[in-house]
């Protein structure tokens, strides 16, 4: 197989190329499952390879020992200039930290959602409603461990009840039960930390954001048998919330690439539109690629640190 | 109403949900009017009365019956953790699975008229 050292990094510019395309063009769920588990072989793909560089440029790998993994069928692994080093240490630093701020961030919103649910609800209701005006819906889902039939609550303010008529309102609870039962904030959790390693997977991060929220979206036309309504309940819910006190707080993350601030239009608009077909041969396909990028590299990284020990150990006793 | 039935849970959820959306108590069958008439009297009541049972609304004579509102629990704190929560924003809106998010104009523009068409049909 003709592969060159620097694919994990192709394979990511790929999928950030794509990934607005892929969120246009296929039906949901199936393009944000593809997305989360290409980010994810990219994101595990790119990060041995920097850690690969690294250890042959810092000597910890002698370049005789690259030659005999290529040999083994992996990648040569050159050692590379001392400033594509650093910034390649940084890169590694940057990515370590980011993915710490995440998980503290996470456990931290984790906390405080659940708080919120405990104050406002009784029991293990599905759905809590905190007696706030400004218009909000939450998905909660159960935490980790914790089983629950629904797979989580449903938190919404009576603002957001109130902006809504009932047909409207069973297709926002619609919603945000397909989102805990189909475990959307797992899919938005692997491309969170896919980005924060390798940065260039943002892109890819912002359309699964985007795709879980139009799964979710479809859900609920489907359960309520009425495409507009499920729309008409977005937008109506969506203008409630632009009330003064709520309007252009601040710029979501992704808005640059024009998913969470431009996305509620887009989102009402799909739904106006027929839906997507399923289309099952792009998603394969690049998770395909993404899995065959991981494997070589993994292989090449397990060929490396085996070679590594066994040379040091044959170090070791021809010492004595 | 057309779409899927709705399994008991999804039913209290959707009561609750409308009790809460109402200004005032609701007596049964105001809450059965609000659902989609498919409902049967029957299922609406004992629900209700469930719901009763776990502490989840209160209720007052009304008629020959009862009506029902929901228990509005700690306010105070309620708005103080909300606030919490969104204080953080943009940040905070990677974890958060939120129904929806802040609007550009034009998107708000373009759903206003989009609204104002479903109304004046």
């Amino acid at each position: 197989m003709i592969t060159s050292v620097h694919v994990p990094l192709l394979v990511s510019l790929l999928l950030a190329g794509i990934s607005p395309v892929l969120a246009a063009r296929l039906s949901p769920a199936r393009a944000a499952v593809a997305l989360v588990a290409a980010s994810a072989a990219a994101a595990a793909a790119s990060t041995a390879w920097a850690l690969m560089f690294l250890a042959v440029t810092l000597g910890l790998v002698t370049p005789l020992l690259s030659a005999r993994v290529a040999a083994h069928g992996g990648w040569f692994i050159d050692s590379i200039p001392a400033v594509l080093a650093a910034a390649l240490v940084s890169g590694l630093g940057a990515g370590t930290v980011r993915v710490v701020a995440v998980l503290r961030r996470r456990r931290r919103v984790t906390r405080e959602l659940h708080a919120l649910c405990e104050t406002c609800g009784v029991g293990r209701e599905e759905l809590v409603v905190a007696p706030i005006a400004h218009p909000h819906a939450f998905a909660v889902p159960a935490r980790f461990g914790r089983v629950e039939s629904t797979g989580g609550r449903i938190l919404v303010t009576v603002g957001m009840l109130r902006a809504l008529d009932a047909a409207e309102r069973r297709a926002l609870l619609a919603h945000e039960r397909a989102h805990l039962i189909c475990r959307h904030h797992r899919q938005r959790a692997i491309v969170e930390f896919a980005a924060a390693l390798n940065p260039l997977l943002i892109p890819a991060r912002s359309a699964v954001g985007y795709l879980v929220e139009r799964a979710a979206d479809e859900h609920a036309a489907t359960t309520i048998g009425d495409r507009r309504v499920a729309a008409y309940a977005l937008a109506t819910a969506a203008i409630a919330g632009a009330s003064p006190a709520g309007t252009h707080r601040g710029i979501p993350p992704d808005a640059a690439l024009g998913y969470s601030r431009f996305g509620v239009a887009r989102r009402v608009a799909a739904l106006h539109a027929a839906p997507l077909p399923e289309r099952r041969l792009p998603p394969m396909l690049l998770i395909a690629l993404a899995t065959v990028t991981a494997a070589e590299t993994l292989h090449t990284a397990h060929n490396l640190a085996a070679f590594s020990v066994a040379e040091f150990g044959q170090t070791l006793v021809a010492g004595f | 109403m057309p779409g899927s039935r709705r399994s008991s849970g999804e039913l209290e959820s959707e009561i609750m949900a409308t009790l809460w959306a109402s200004d005032q108590p609701l007596t049964p069958t105001a809450v059965r009017d609000a659902l989609g008439a498919e409902l049967a009297y029957n299922t609406v009541q004992t629900i209700l009365v469930r719901l009763y049972d776990k502490g989840l609304v209160s209720r007052a004579p009304s008629g020959r019956g009862h009506a029902y509102s929901p228990t509005v629990r700690h306010a105070d704190r309620a708005a103080d953790q909300m606030h919490a929560l969104l204080e953080h924003g943009p940040d905070h809106d990677a974890v958060l699975q939120r129904f929806v998010t802040s609007l550009s104009h034009a998107d708000e523009t373009a759903l206003r008229r989009l609204l104002r068409r479903r109304r004046s049909r």
